[in-house]
């Protein structure tokens, strides 16, 4: 018997997902239950969206050429 | 087997420029994103190299050294800043609800829309930087260096529940900065 829907559940399920944190078989159980709800659907696809716009958009600060000189010197000096 | 308490120079020197060296970038970033100083951010990145290379017996090559420098380097940030300064009382936002109980996802941003496909890197990473701290480096964590939450939990030193409810909480609570921004550019285009 299948159990109903939650969108609450699947929510956070579908969070889960995109962390990585989910096996196959609960990646697949998420994904069917996407496809039975389109207000879930349009919110995965959405939070799909926004984590890649973020991971995209926020710069990285890089250390300089010199610092890492500096580094290496001081391990090899130890 | 090696007796790894009696490794040669020669060898420490291996595992650190082999297995550590290589996450100083990602490193650097996320000092950075702590301290909001580049000369901060290096002496904090260097006390954790120094730190890793004096510890690296316990490393077990081949294991998540990334994981291992982050925390290192989270610890020392704690013992180094968070003693020192005189911060307002840090206000614990989990403590406020059932832990076990997530609460409600913000309404989705739709990242399509013309104003977020025209916001720019800076202005994107000033949202991310207006977070409290603890959900800022949630969120870097995750998202940006793409730590599990076993990592995460580890390297915060919370449990991995609170991981999951921080995070989400971070990025209910970013959604609402971008959304903030939307409406202020939406606002100054009508003038
Ligand atoms: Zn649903």
């Amino acid at each position: 018997m299948k159990k109903s829907h939650d969108c609450k559940e699947v929510v956070e399920q579908f969070n889960m997902l995109l962390d990585g944190s989910l096996n196959p078989k609960q990646e697949q159980d998420v994904m069917c239950e996407l496809q039975r709800c389109m207000h879930c659907l349009q919110e995965y696809n959405l939070e799909e969206k926004y984590r890649n716009f973020v991971k995209e958009k926020v710069e990285k600060k890089c250390p300089t050429e010199s610092f890492i000189g500096k580094l290496k010197d001081c391990i090899k000096g130890l | 087997m090696v007796n790894k308490d009696n490794l040669s120079k020669q060898d420490k020197d291996k595992i650190f420029n082999g297995e550590l060296l290589p996450h100083a970038n990602a490193l650097y970033n996320f000092a950075y994103s702590l301290v909001f100083s580049e000369a901060k951010a290096e002496d904090l990145v260097q006390e954790a190299f120094l730190k890793a290379y004096r510890f690296i017996h316990s490393f077990e090559p081949g294991s998540n050294a990334k994981a291992w420098l982050f925390q290192i380097l989270k610890n020392a940030f704690i013992n180094d800043y968070r003693k020192n300064s005189r911060q307002p009382q840090k206000v614990d936002f989990e403590e406020f609800k059932d832990k076990n109980q997530l609460e409600k996802q913000a309404s989705s941003i739709d990242i399509t829309q013309d104003v977020y496909t025209h916001m720019l890197g800076d202005e994107v990473t000033n949202a991310l930087n207006r977070l409290p701290v603890d959900f800022r480096v949630a969120i870097i964590l995750s998202d940006l260096e793409g730590f599990t939450y076993e990592e995460i939990a580890k390297i915060s030193d919370i449990p991995i529940g609170t991981v999951r409810s921080r995070l989400f909480r971070a990025r209910n609570l970013m959604k609402e900065e971008l959304r903030e921004y939307a409406k202020e550019a939406g606002f100054k285009e009508m003038r």
